[in-house]
């Protein structure tokens, strides 16, 4: 039986997902160090079941923004986290029309065509709004843990003006200290958060649209319920959204380690 | 070879960046009357009136290219000027800032000047910052004024008339404040040089229809400088019929510029000064710059003189000034107004046979970003947009950029068969 190998390296944690001819046989969520070679090397060392090791994997690729790096330690080839979204939540949602997957340093929505590939996409701008530093830097602002503020969803009339993290975060200060509660506050962030990922979901967004949410920031609920209410649909989450880029990218090992030499040419 | 990739370079395109480069050393002894301008401005009547012109956006680009327009405007922060200012206007204070020297300045700074000329015809930014210059400076400033038409259908006689009479104007202007008059002889050599420089700038351009192509967008680039700074002269002419007669050259023998062309690109918008390797880059994995929006409008004198208006009246060559006047009439707005765009851009796709595009969404530049999301909505390529500036690198990440022209080409390989064309 043949095994094939996604690792995912991004900017807060990395993952790495193990397939064989079937299904998937081991996975793992760790955080990224400095040294991204080595990151990758222990993501997929992480997810080897007990009786394999790494010469039991045919074909490794690679994808996140240590995509390039990771090819010097374990991956033979990279591919955008684009790509491997797309295909890794279109093999798991097969009628899928668009993905929103939130990273820890950028949100991309891309347009399924229909056949596991990329029809269009599009990224946030420069800053770090919508992304999932802008949670990370307010949760430090607002002494909760993540768990918390993903259950933080109330009706409530607060709302942060700034889509900039850094005026968010003096924001959430100024309430902080004018009495707001934590769960009004940290309502307000994931609702502001919804807002700016529901603004750029909407140019490649058509109404009745099988849309899927994923990567890190899909566990927060809270955010999930607002976009729903934001985008007037339902959303649908895989059950793993940490790893679905991961497994994308298994599957495109599989795919890629099936080419011909004169297909690789 | 450039940026480490290996490429077919072009004799005359390197001779030429080499003469742009000593045209600058020189500047100082050239001497003046040093006419400062902006592009757009008809430099064919400042070299028939025997005057120097200087070009502080050309300028400040090549500053960038060197790696050196960071400093610029750190040097304009420091003097205040708030960080979305055009990239190219804070450059052109901080590069005055009183703590910067000759050391410090691409070829030493440039020569100060004596008079000041700008135009109403590409952006409101250009005036202002001459205006502000000619407070600064206590230097007179002449700002032409430019009819708002961009193309053939919306011309009307009036508008050249007026135009014309905007150039009679400059040129008392510049006889007032240089000493130095005006000959009809040699203001009609600047407008026929310039004429035949157009027309070798359109060659030179369509020329990558060819598959492979002959030259790049990234020599086209370094090529710019050729009818931006000498338009009007001789010097100009020899230096484009030099890279005219590779390109023939080349076409014949069916040599490209880049060793492999895989699949063929648009570039949208200035270019990122900068970063100019992020061109070589992608042609050095067979993805290669065959067109431009930026470079092409240099082929504008030409194009107007072959296909006049029909809305116009026959065309009127008794008076050089009149002969400019029509062309810059009709083509300085041509980059920015939106329906123009979105006409031209589906023609020039089919017309350079084009896998994708890229839009460089230019901070610096909105008048030429604006209309870039209803082009995108028009487009049946592979296209994507990378947040930018054409020379802050301030406001660039290259990781962020990389991962959307890598998802492009990983849509565009997808879509369709690589060329294979070796060179």
């Amino acid at each position: 039986m043949s095994r094939y190998a996604g690792v995912d390296l991004g900017s807060i944690s990395s993952e790495a997902v193990i397939v064989d001819d079937d299904e998937v046989v081991g996975s793992s969520v760790i955080r990224t160090r400095a040294d991204q070679e080595a990151t990758a090397a222990e993501a997929l060392q992480a997810a080897m079941p007990p009786a394999l090791s790494s010469e039991d994997i045919e074909y490794v690729v690679s994808t996140g923004y240590g995509r390039t790096k990771a090819c010097n330690s374990v991956a033979d080839e990279e591919v955008t986290e684009i790509t491997a979204q797309c295909r890794g939540i279109s093999a798991l949602v097969p009628n899928v029309d668009l993905v929103i997957d939130i990273g820890g340093q950028d949100t991309k929505v891309i347009r399924h065509d229909g056949d596991g590939g990329v029809d269009n996409f599009r990224l946030n701008e420069k800053c770090a709004a919508g992304t999932g530093r802008f949670i990370e830097v307010l949760v430090d602002a607002l002494d909760v843990s993540f768990a918390e503020i993903s259950d933080a969803k109330v009706d409530d009339d607060i709302s942060l003006s700034s889509y900039c993290t850094v005026f968010a975060e003096s924001e959430v200060i100024s309430l902080r200290s004018d009495g707001y509660s934590e769960a009004a506050i940290s309502s307000a962030v994931n609702r502001s958060f919804a807002n700016k990922v529901a603004g750029q979901a909407k140019p490649l967004y058509t109404a009745g649209d099988t849309i899927v949410v994923t990567g890190g920031m899909a566990l927060n609920n809270a955010f999930v319920e607002f976009l729903q209410e934001e985008l007037e649909t339902e959303l649908a989450v895989p059950e793993s959204p940490q790893t679905s880029c991961a497994y994308g990218t298994a599957l495109i090992a599989r795919r890629r380690a099936a080419r011909t030499p004169a297909e690789v040419d | 070879m450039a940026e480490g990739i290996e490429r077919n370079d072009l004799q005359a395109v390197t001779h030429a960046a080499k003469e742009q480069v000593a045209w600058y050393e020189d500047l100082d002894s050239v001497g003046g009357p040093y006419v400062w301008y902006t592009g757009g401005v008809p430099i064919e009547i400042l070299y028939a009136m025997d005057l120097t012109p200087v070009m502080p956006e050309n300028y400040t680009a090549t500053a960038a290219t060197r790696g050196l327009s960071g400093e610029n405007l750190e040097a304009a922060y420091g003097m205040g000027w708030n960080q979305d200012v055009c990239s190219y206007c804070r450059q052109g204070f901080g590069m005055m800032a009183d703590d910067r020297s000759e050391d410090d300045l691409l070829y030493g700074g440039l020569p100060g000047p004596d008079v000041l000329v700008t135009h109403r015809g590409t952006c409101d930014t250009q005036q202002e910052w001459w205006e502000e210059y000619n407070r600064q400076l206590d230097v007179p400033v002449y700002v032409i004024d430019v009819p708002q038409t961009g193309s053939r259908e919306d011309e009307h006689p009036a508008d050249v008339d007026y135009y014309h009479q905007q150039l009679v104007e400059l040129v008392e202007f510049l006889e007032t404040h240089t000493s130095h008059v005006a000959d009809e002889r040699r203001l009609w050599r600047a407008v026929k040089r310039s004429d035949r420089l157009s027309e070798l700038w359109k060659k030179i351009s369509e020329s990558t229809r060819h598959s492979p192509a002959p030259l790049t967008v990234s020599d086209q680039f370094k090529l710019m400088g050729i009818p931006a700074l000498f338009a009007g002269t001789e010097r100009g002419v020899e230096l484009l019929e030099a890279v005219w007669t590779e390109v023939e050259d080349r076409i014949e023998a069916g040599v490209g510029a880049a060793k492999t062309e895989d699949y063929r690109l648009l570039w949208d918008d200035i270019a990122i000064w900068y970063d100019l390797g992020l061109l070589y880059r992608l042609e050095g994995e067979g993805f290669v710059f065959v067109a431009d929006t930026y470079s092409d409008p240099f082929g504008f004198l030409w194009e107007s003189h072959e296909h006049p208006s029909e809305s116009m009246v026959a065309y009127d060559v008794s008076d050089p000034l009149r002969a400019l006047a029509t062309p810059y009439v009709r083509n300085l707005q041509r980059q920015w107004r939106v329906d123009r765009r979105l006409e031209y851009f589906p023609e020039w796709i089919d017309y350079f046979d084009i896998d994708g595009v890229v839009f460089h969404s230019n901070r610096s530049c909105r008048p030429y970003s604006l209309s870039q999301l209803p082009i995108q909505r028009e487009l049946d390529v592979s296209n994507v947009l990378i947040d930018a500036d054409h020379t802050d690198p301030h406001v660039f990440s290259e990781s962020q950029s990389k991962l959307r022209l890598d998802a492009m080409k990983e849509q565009i390989r997808n879509q369709r068969q690589p060329r294979r064309i070796r060179s």
